[in-house]
């Protein structure tokens, strides 16, 4: 039960569960207050819901009740009896008093009730709000509540006015003075609730604390919710016709994620990290993992390092508030934490990520750093700037006029007063540079579009080398060379710098010449919305080391932005589901609401997403005027490109316009402004499901309708499809620790270690490094890092916020991933006739029979498959094995070919350009079944012949260690470039552990490989001498060894004696094979059953192939 | 008259240096570098450094596998170094020849 109806035991103690009013205003009550509390009645979880609620709420208002509703069982008088609690004495000093009084009263304290899991809870809101007027209904008040809280839309609840609402008038400004009860779907426990109470985000109002509109005392088991009909001037009146309005709203219950809480106080998480049934499987895999790990000894010396990478790993994948569970699961097993702060290193570990996504703050390598905060840059006094001889770099917020305000002013400055001849502007976009190049000219000072007089280079070349004001991409860089020479200019301003110098390593030479310009220049000017350490900071540096005239570095950052305005701040809402953006513009388009629609992919794929988009939602509301475009169909529209004021106004006033679609065309260069009021989009809907748009990027789409402060977006984190029965969420930590290991890469292998050795780097591999490694942080953790961006410009930030839209209807919209379109892929496979032959030409089955051909003895034979033959249960399985023999990006046919080739074939085929680096796979594979070849009876002479053979042993043991292995990874790593460019180029990609170069290979050939190798694990259970002795006793009582031997000479010739086994292929007792467990790596290498199983057919294809050639040859 | 270097020859030398060092080699034989964008197009060379980079991707290929990387590309660079000057020598001697022709 949560729901407990409190009364006075006594007659006389009535008056103490209203509340007073004299003259008008509130009485407060001294606590702690005596109140004999009657033993209670309530409503049991399983009864309440909103209508027994209103009852309650009714029956004691309508019959000036004096009851209040609690949420705790108040103990038995008995059980109370004797029992104390601490009271906190004036002076600070804490005394211990009865709960019970001699009069039978008690105290309204914590000992004093039993606790419950809360069913319901009821919030109060109490404060100001200048939405409420003394006419406001219940509904009113509610609605304000909800557009303000969108956790409470659709939900079910009760709201009802507090007793205070009777002081109301209409000449005060009147509180919302409203309380609501929702309903949970469960009960759970007042912690939780709490937590989620405060999850729960207001956005200020009139400059007040967010937290003050929402009291949370409710939850508190001591609380009571005091509903009765209040006294006034010390009579309790008749029951007041507004006390009896109570709104009631039917809808979903509220589902708590505990998970996405900050749940006050470590111990309730340390209670769950040993009540393992609270962590999840795959926490609790690694917990074990960890375990075994430090069992066997291999944590010792680097645990804090293992510890933090983990940690760091599971901030960066989940962020910080998820990577708590596996804190708490970690520091709760004394093996694997030792001596360390685990709690410590979650906030290093954020801290850290933290930094690297933002990219490092703008000013640290600046000589002069300047702080302001201002909306408009044009505010600025320049004149008590020194811009001569110096590296500006300007971090400013979009739409706070650093162009106009700021960029013209300094020009015509240093043009005018300083002597300066001649200025260059670079930005990125063309779209960009044509407006730009108008808004910094000036009557004097004309810039010049480097297109004007046409797009072909030569007529670009002309123009570009004979103007003194130019503003061009950074693209056409080069034409400005002349007889060798680049046309420096006295003042060079780059827009955007971020993505202009991380755009500049796509092409060669680029970088050299904005680092040249830069160099020459008197005066740089570099201005970006997200400018960072990392990139424009780190190359204003490099430019002021390399100038001869050592230029200053100045930074101008600003700290106000106008997502995070003092009373007019952004909202933004992120969208939990890929339906949720569907579902919000539904919404608003039934609600009447002008929406601006950004997305992260083209129309020009078959797919059209964006016409798909459009169809939908004309279909539901078809008197809408919907709009969208790409970056090819802009083309026909160039007036909303160049004027997109006019454009819109236009459509707006004509048939009106509902919702505009963008692509990622606009996200920079291109804004809406209007002059007309109205003119405004109500809100703005971003859907991201791929990487290929950075946060930074996102956070400007968004900002594009300059007035809308009403923000959704959904931003996906699974990125690439994956097929087969690969976890999803599995798949996307490998690619964040590829991305991760490729960081550490870097640091080992990279520019760090070059310098440290002295190798000299030139500018452009370092400017190339810098980028690359920014770029791959950014596309890390894209949620996360919109996230922090749009909270470090002052918005406020609602996370995980959902729709009740269904996937009903819009799953063509919708993109999947995972298993469910790798079956989508294959059945479409399966539809296509000529693409399922094609899948089931590539395997055969095997057929036991006489040859029909040439009568021959009874033996295994080929059969092809039949398109008909086969379900599609089997087909989805052979097109998996395809798939995934295919993904490690080896043609199978071409590796075959190679295999079973002699020197002069392969050359042959290479010199013939039909099997790229033919040679040196073949060198490769040879080296291979050499391996293979040590630990069989030699019948086994070429793997991939194996694999095709029906004779061969279905499975064989591999035992091999390091040593061998070593050949193999040398002529890989020394051959590197060549081997990336052939057909191993995947198989090969990855080198670090021994064996998964033979295992990518069976992947390919369609085999299993099964590591038999030790774990670190049963190593610690029982260690090489304990084997050793094992298997020399074992074999000593058969009589294989001499019992008199040593044991060191005696595991010599054990080992002699396996190793002659496995060549003959005899097959290994159990003793046996567990002694080969600990030689090194024992592999088990099986292909499919060939009674049952579908082989694949690339052996056959490649002989064919082979007598073709030859014939050819001949 | 003055010689012109050939479609043959153009399309040699865009596998060893850029178009514009075409022009700065042979300031007097090559024509505009617009019109050797064209002449290259005509015979499917559309990016003339995405040739120059496969030609040299092919030499890696077909270099020995005795060679290690390192080696194999500096056996490269010493190849081209030496194929470019003989083309260079081959256009000097297809001028002389063409000047004497029409002296």
């Amino acid at each position: 039960m949560s729901l407990y109806f409190w009364k006075p035991g006594l007659a006389r103690d009535s008056d103490k569960a209203r509340k007073h009013y004299r003259d008008g205003v509130k009485q407060s009550l001294q606590p702690p207050y005596f109140c004999a509390l009657a033993q209670a009645n309530g409503i049991s979880n399983k009864e309440l819901d909103r209508h027994t609620f209103e009852k309650a709420l009714r029956h004691v208002r309508e019959n000036n009740l004096p009851w209040g509703f609690g949420t705790a069982r108040p103990k038995n008088l008995a059980e109370l009896k004797d029992k104390t609690y601490r009271y906190k004495t004036k002076d600070k000093t804490y005394v211990e008093m009865p709960i019970l009084d001699d009069k039978g009263n008690w105290r309204k304290v914590g000992p004093a009730f039993e606790e419950e899991d809360l069913q319901h809870v009821v919030l109060d809101f109490d404060e100001k709000h200048s939405g409420v007027s003394f006419d406001s209904s219940v509904p009113d008040r509610v609605q304000l509540i909800k557009d303000a809280l969108p956790a409470l839309q659709d939900v079910e609840l009760v709201a009802f006015y507090s007793s205070s609402v009777i002081n109301e008038t209409p000449d005060k400004a009147p509180s919302l003075n409203l309380r609501i009860a929702v309903f949970f779907d469960k009960p759970y426990d007042r912690e939780t609730v709490r937590a989620w109470m405060k999850s729960l985000q207001w956005p200020e109002i009139e400059g007040r604390e967010p937290s003050r509109f929402l009291d949370i005392g409710l939850v508190e088991m001591t609380r009571w919710d005091v509903i009765a009909n209040p006294t006034v001037d010390g009579r309790t009146p008749a029951p007041e016709k507004k006390l009896l309005e109570i709104y009631s709203q039917a809808g979903k219950r509220i589902s708590i994620d505990r998970s996405a809480l900050k749940i006050r106080g470590a111990e309730i998480y340390l209670e769950n990290a040993k009540n393992l049934s609270d962590i999840s499987e795959p926490i609790k895999k690694r917990i074990e993992h960890f375990e075994r790990k430090a069992l066997a000894g291999s944590l010792e010396g680097i645990r804090g390092v293992e510890l933090f990478n983990e940690i760091l790993r599971e901030v960066r994948y989940r962020g910080k508030e998820n990577a708590r569970e596996l804190v708490y699961a970690l520091s709760g097993s004394p093996e694997v934490a030792g001596d360390k702060d685990i709690h410590g290193m979650l906030e290093d570990a954020s801290f850290y990520v933290y930094k690297e996504l933002t990219g490092r703050e703008l000013g640290g390598y600046a000589h002069v750093k300047k702080n302001f905060s201002l909306l408009d840059c044009a505010e600025i006094d320049i004149n008590a700037i020194n811009f001569k001889n110096r590296i500006v770099c300007v971090k400013s917020g979009c739409g706070t006029n650093k162009t106009k305000g700021l960029t013209k002013r300094i020009i015509k400055r240093l043009i005018r007063k300083k002597g300066y001849k001649t200025a260059l502007y670079i930005s990125l976009l063309k779209a960009t540079i044509k407006p730009a190049s108008s808004d910094i000219s000036s009557k004097d000072i004309r810039f010049v579009y480097y297109e004007a007089n046409g797009s072909d280079r030569i007529s670009k070349e002309e123009l570009m080398r004979s103007q003194d004001y130019l503003a061009t991409t950074n693209k056409s860089l080069d034409c400005l060379i002349e007889n060798g020479r680049l046309k420096p200019f006295d003042l060079v301003i780059i827009d955007e710098s971020e993505k202009v110098l991380m755009d500049c390593v796509s092409k060669f030479g680029e970088h050299s010449h904005i680092y040249a310009l830069c160099n020459a220049a008197k005066t740089v000017v570099l201005l970006d919305a997200d400018a960072t350490d990392d990139v424009t900071g780190w190359f204003a540096k490099e430019v002021s080391d390399a100038s001869t005239d050592h230029k200053e570095i100045l930074a101008l950052i600003n700290g106000k932005d106008w997502m995070g305005h003092p009373t007019k701040p952004h909202t933004v809402y992120e969208l939990q589901e890929q339906k949720d953006y569907i579902g919000i513009i539904e919404k608003g388009l039934a609600q009447g609401k002008r929406i601006f629609l950004h997305v992260g992919f083209k129309d020009s794929d078959e797919k059209k997403r964006i016409s798909a988009l459009i169809r939908h939602f004309s279909f539901l509301y078809p008197e809408k005027q919907i709009f969208g475009f790409d970056s090819e169909s802009i083309k026909n529209e160039p007036e909303l490109r160049n004027n997109s004021e006019r454009w819109i106004d236009e459509k707006i006033a004509g048939d009106g316009l509902d919702l505009l679609i963008h692509s990622p065309w606009s996200k920079i260069g291109w804004d809406f402004l209007s002059s007309k009021e109205d003119n405004v989009f109500d809100f703005s809907v971003g859907a991201y499901p791929n990487k290929t748009v950075s946060a930074a990027d996102i956070a400007q789409h968004l900002r594009r309708m300059r007035l809308t402060r009403v923000h959704y977006v959904w931003i996906d984190w699974k990125t690439t499809k994956s097929f087969g029965n690969k976890d999803s969420s599995n798949r996307e930590r490998s690619l964040l620790e590829k991305a991760y290991r490729e960081n550490l890469l870097r640091d080992e292998w990279g520019l760090d270690s070059m310098k440290a050795q002295g190798i000299p780097i030139d500018h452009s591999t370092e400017m190339k490094e810098t980028v690359r490694r920014r770029s791959l942080i950014e596309k890390s953790n894209i949620r996360k890092a919109f996230e922090l961006i749009c909270k470090d410009r002052g918005a406020i930030f609602h996370p995980r916020y959902t729709t009740d839209r269904e996937n009903e209807g819009i799953t063509h919209l919708l993109i999947e991933y995972g298993k469910s379109e790798h079956i989508k892929e294959a059945r479409k496979a399966w539809d296509d006739r000529q693409r399922r032959s094609q899948v089931l030409d590539n395997f055969f089955k095997w057929k036991w029979g006489t040859d029909p051909i040439y009568e021959l003895e009874e033996s295994w034979g080929k059969t092809p498959i039949r398109p008909n033959e086969e379900d599609f249960s089997t087909f989805l399985d052979l097109y998996t094995r395809e798939l995934r023999a295919s993904e490690n990006g080896a043609d199978l046919t071409t590796l075959f070919r190679l295999s079973i080739a002699g020197e002069a074939e392969r050359g042959m085929l290479q010199a013939e350009d039909q099997a790229q680096g033919a040679l040196l796979v073949g060198k490769i594979l040879d080296r291979i079944d050499e391996l293979v070849g040590q630990s069989t009876d030699g019948s086994i002479k070429k793997l991939m012949e194996w694999r095709e053979s029906p004779k061969a042993a279905r499975e064989f043991h591999v035992l091999v260690n390091n040593e061998d292995f070593k050949p193999i990874k040398e002529l890989c790593q020394k051959n590197k470039s060549r081997i990336e460019l052939s057909a191993f180029g995947r198989i090969a990609s990855d080198l670090r552990a021994n064996t998964t170069l033979i295992r990518k290979l069976c992947e390919v050939m369609d085999c299993e490989l099964e590591d038999l190798s030790i774990t670190p694990r049963e190593r610690t259970e029982k260690g090489k001498p304990q084997a050793n002795k094992e298997i020399v006793n074992h074999y000593k009582n058969k009589g294989l060894i001499d019992k008199s031997i040593r044991i060191t000479a005696a595991v010599k010739e054990a080992e002699a004696l396996l190793d002659g086994k496995l060549r003959e292929g005899i097959a290994l007792e159990p003793i046996e094979i567990n002694f080969c467990r600990y030689r090194g790596h024992f592999l088990l290498i099986r292909k499919p059953y060939i009674e049952s199983g579908l082989t694949m057919n690339c052996f056959a294809k490649a002989r064919n192939h082979r007598i073709f050639s030859d014939s050819k040859n001949l | 008259m003055e010689y012109k270097l050939s479609d043959r020859e153009l399309s040699e030398l865009c596998l060893f240096i850029s178009v514009r060092q075409i022009r700065e080699v042979f300031p007097d034989y090559a024509p505009s570098q617009r019109t050797i964008y064209r002449r290259l197009a005509r015979h499917g060379i559309n990016t003339p450094t995405e040739a120059q980079s496969n030609f040299k991707t092919k030499l890696l290929l077909a270099a020995p596998v005795d060679l290690d990387d390192r080696e194999a590309n500096a056996l490269i660079e010493d190849h081209i170094q030496t194929m470019f000057e003989e083309l260079c020598a081959t256009i000097e001697k297809s001028a002389d020849l063409y000047r004497q022709r029409h002296a």
